[in-house]
């Protein structure tokens, strides 16, 4: 594998300094590999943090492998470029009167990558699969307000719903599997499909590298092929702030997510070209609610009051700071509801009104100093800076903070997810298309950790979910917006805003806000 | 074989065992109290959560986690590669990480036997300066500065893309080298080690026999290290086994696969089979190393028998 003693480091970088005759050749030796480059055609190479641990969308869990089901898998339907629902597996759809019911007919002009055709046996199986509890999907709710289905022919399928629904279609975007590689509906985790898997794509699966890298070659006989990029390369690199430098040394070709401070560099690079895209992202503090003093709506609305959301926001990089849980792009959006603006005197009144007093510059109550304990996910970028400036602003106005936490993946999911073992959490929250936060504020919401609830909120999210006109929907949502933010569940932060990186040898590129991939198939790879 | 190098044998052999068995169990308690479990990573879900719990065994008191993991029973990967076999997973993994542990131990006994034995110290300062950095500053600081070097040499016209570059990313020799180099190097490992055997050594140049020998004007070498070798075989084993524990940093800076990269991700994943079968590999390969060393002593000394 290796020469078994290294060049010195020193000699390597100043070899005149250590010039002995034998060094020398070595360094010659050494240069004439320097200069041995590769001649062949550059691959499509992007970076994830993490390689995914599974290509399964049953098991799907982050977005790396989200991105990577988008090359290798399709749906029923999907987003054409205004993001409007546009067919893909499917034909077309026809919503019965009562919108109780539909039917969907299938393309029979598609092939899985093994060669075998795609039917409706495949879209039954996977319905089926994604439903049956015995699969331990976490993918299952996406398939829940479908109470069954069944193959009316050889691509056709009948789906039954388990209420009505306005808008089937924009629901049948997860990805299909082949029926043909598993024994029945109910799937393992570590079932072998997910080391080889076989999708409708225009992408197919070759091999797992040693060093964690994904190899896809384009596929033929799916439902959509790419015939300018020859061969993806997922890249795994755990060190985000070395993914701007790879780019820039064209060791890759794309990065997903461009960190704010990389943003210069990369923009003064004439070989690499920066898209924005929107994304359904925000920012939050939020509180958890079952915890003494949090459980105080005044004293949350304090709080709020106290930090300067702009000020935090500027360090980071650029985006719009947000006055309730949608993005200002987002028709559920209420412009009607200012965003906070830090106001000490009102907050003071809040506080003095729930019982404390400022002594020695610190507000106590009962002898107890009104303290802040920070929790937040370590992968979350950006996520220091913002704590420690809070940290810094809180402290200012009398308000004591213990050091921010700072937890990997399992942590906080066993302490914010399944224990509510915190107080207060620094992250945020990403959507995709739907932007339903139902889960997250409802208070039989799975996602509602911090236990908020509010009787009004729920029979609007509920309205929002059964109503099947569109405007209803908008305006019962928009009202969720204003009574979420008068309750202060959360101190609602900023939206980001998002770049990729992409090199100019890949033009004609659209992203996908949520996915990446989905028109990959129109994009240009070299200089022609 | 006689009865007290028997015995000597015996006992050492039961301490390396003992000592592996606590490191186990070492392992396993911190796994459990480690914050959060592989299945939070999968579901937040309770109903999926308490299955996967049950399917996966989390719930095995500690005694059953300890034997199946010393029996060698490690089952599938959980989260890093679900479905895997462990024993292939890691197997592979310490194949990948051969050449790298071998090529920096060689390096230490080369360099450092040879630096050890030179009778002027030269240019002291070098190689403590060196030495002293910490494995991962160092090959951070090599990296840099090689892919700086070389894209703006490329920049100005000066140098062609190199097949190295940029490094780590690419699997060149340069980068397999430079791990080498910053395993055996790096953290003091390469200092200590001279250190010591240079050590041993005063204490040989002052033995009676040595001492005579030099009285009579007769070369001392070969004496020297004939009796340098029961400490060189201890030494060795030891910055054997810390080596192992250099992989897990090296592999993550130098971006290569192996038994080092597999253990670390698979604590970040909480991917217990994965976690205790390297631990296990681990353990075996650290009190085989002492335990070789051990008889090595013991059959060269035979003043140590008696103390087994």
């Amino acid at each position: 594998m290796t020469p078994p003693v290294p060049p010195h480091p020193s000699s390597t970088m100043r070899p005149s300094t250590f010039a002995s005759p034998r060094r020398l050749r070595a360094l010659m030796a050494g240069s004439a590999l320097f200069v041995a480059t590769a001649a062949q055609a550059a691959p499509f190479r992007y970076v994830e943090d993490r390689a995914p641990a599974i290509v399964d969308p049953l098991f799907t869990t982050t977005m790396g492998e989200a991105r990577l089901n988008e090359l290798l898998f399709d749906g029923l339907f999907t987003d054409d470029r205004q993001l409007a629902t546009v067919p893909s597996l499917a034909k077309g759809i026809q919503v019965s009167a009562d919108r109780t019911s539909a039917d969907v007919d299938l393309r029979s002009d598609v092939q899985w990558h093994d060669g075998k055709p795609f039917t409706s046996a495949d879209v039954v199986f996977t319905i089926r699969a994604m439903k049956e509890p015995k699969t331990l999907s976490p993918e299952g709710a996406r398939v829940s307000w479908i109470d069954s289905v069944e193959a009316t022919g050889p691509h056709s399928v009948r789906l039954t719903f388990t209420g009505p629904q306005p808008s089937p279609a924009d629901r049948l975007h997860f990805k299909i599997l082949p029926a043909h590689l598993f024994s029945g509906t109910v799937v393992r985790r570590d079932d072998p499909f997910h080391t080889r898997p076989i999708g409708t794509g225009p992408y197919r699966f070759e091999r797992f590298e040693t060093d964690h890298s994904v190899k896809l070659s384009p596929a033929t006989g799916g439902s959509r092929s790419s015939e300018s990029i020859t061969e993806v390369v997922m890249r795994e690199v755990s060190d985000k702030s070395y993914q701007a430098k790879l780019i820039l040394y064209e060791s890759v070709e794309a990065l997903v997510r461009v960190l704010p401070r990389d943003l210069a560099i990369l923009q003064a690079d004439r070989n690499v070209e920066l898209y924005p895209y929107q994304t359904n992202s925000w920012w939050y503090v939020g509180f958890n609610q079952a915890s003494s003093p949090w459980d105080e709506p005044e004293v949350r609305e304090a709080l709020s009051l106290l930090i300067d959301t702009r000020a935090l926001l500027s360090p980071v990089g650029t985006g719009h700071p947000v006055s309730g849980p949608y993005v200002p792009s987002s028709p559920y959006y209420n412009h009607d509801v200012p965003v906070l603006t830090r106001d000490l005197g009102r907050a003071a009144e809040l506080l003095e009104g729930a019982g404390y007093v400022r002594e020695g510059g610190t507000w106590s109550r009962n002898g107890e100093p009104l303290t802040v304990r920070v929790l937040s996910p370590r992968g979350l970028e950006s996520a220091q800076e913002v704590a420690i400036n809070l940290q810094s602003m809180l402290q200012t106005v009398g308000v004591k903070v213990d050091n921010p936490r700072f937890v990997d993946e399992a942590e906080w999911k066993r302490r914010v997810w399944r224990e509510r073992d915190f107080e207060l959490v620094l992250s945020q929250w990403s959507f995709d298309r739907t932007e339903d936060i139902r889960q997250q504020f409802h208070s039989e919401g799975s996602r509602n950790f911090g236990s908020y609830s509010n009787p009004e909120v729920d029979r609007l999210l509920d309205e929002a979910r059964d109503t099947l006109d569109p405007q209803a929907k908008k305006t019962a949502l928009r009202q969720v917006h204003r009574l979420v933010s008068d309750d202060a569940p959360m101190v609602f932060l900023w939206t980001l805003d998002s770049y990729s990186a992409v090199r100019t040898s890949v033009r004609k590129v659209a992203i996908h806000p949520f996915y990446f991939f989905t028109w990959i198939t129109d994009w240009v790879a070299g200089s022609g | 074989m006689s009865g007290a190098l028997a015995r000597a044998l015996l006992g050492r052999t039961a301490a390396v065992f003992g000592g592996m068995v606590a490191a186990i169990t070492a392992l396993v308690v911190l796994l459990k109290a480690a914050p959060g479990d592989a299945v939070d990573l999968v579901t937040t879900d309770p109903e999926l959560r308490a299955r996967l719990v049950a399917d996966w065994g989390l719930d095995a008191p500690l005694h059953e986690a300890v034997l199946r993991a010393l029996g060698g029973q490690w089952g599938t990967s959980w989260t890093l590669r679900p479905g895997a076999q462990v024993a292939e997973l890691v197997g592979d993994a310490l194949v990948q990480s051969l050449p790298l542990w071998l090529g920096a131990w060689l390096l230490t006994l080369v360099v450092g036997v040879g630096w050890a034995a030179r009778r002027r110290a030269v240019r002291k300062w070098r190689l403590p300066a060196l030495s002293a950095a910490p494995v991962f500053l160092l090959g951070w600081g090599l990296i840099v500065a090689l892919n700086e070097g070389a894209f703006s040499a490329m920049g100005a016209g000066l140098l062609e893309r190199p097949s190295w570059f940029s490094l780590p990313d690419t699997d060149s020799w340069l980068r397999n080298a430079l791990a080498v180099g910053v395993l055996a190097v790096g953290s003091g490992g390469l200092r200590s080690f001279i250190d010591s055997v240079r050590s041993r050594l005063d204490v040989h140049r002052r033995s009676p026999a040595v001492e005579a020998l030099v009285a009579r004007g007769q070369p001392v070498d070969r004496l020297l290290a004939w009796l340098l070798v029961p400490d060189l075989a201890v030494l060795a084993a030891e910055r054997g086994a810390l080596l192992f524990g250099g992989l897990v940093v090296v592999e993550r800076v130098f971006a290569m696969p192996g038994a080092g990269g597999l253990f670390w991700e698979a604590c970040v994943r909480r991917d217990q089979p994965v976690v205790v079968a390297s631990g296990v590999v681990a353990a075996l390969g650290v009190a085989g190393l002492r335990w070789l060393a051990d008889v090595a002593r013991v059959v060269a000394d035979p003043r140590l028998r008696g103390s087994a």
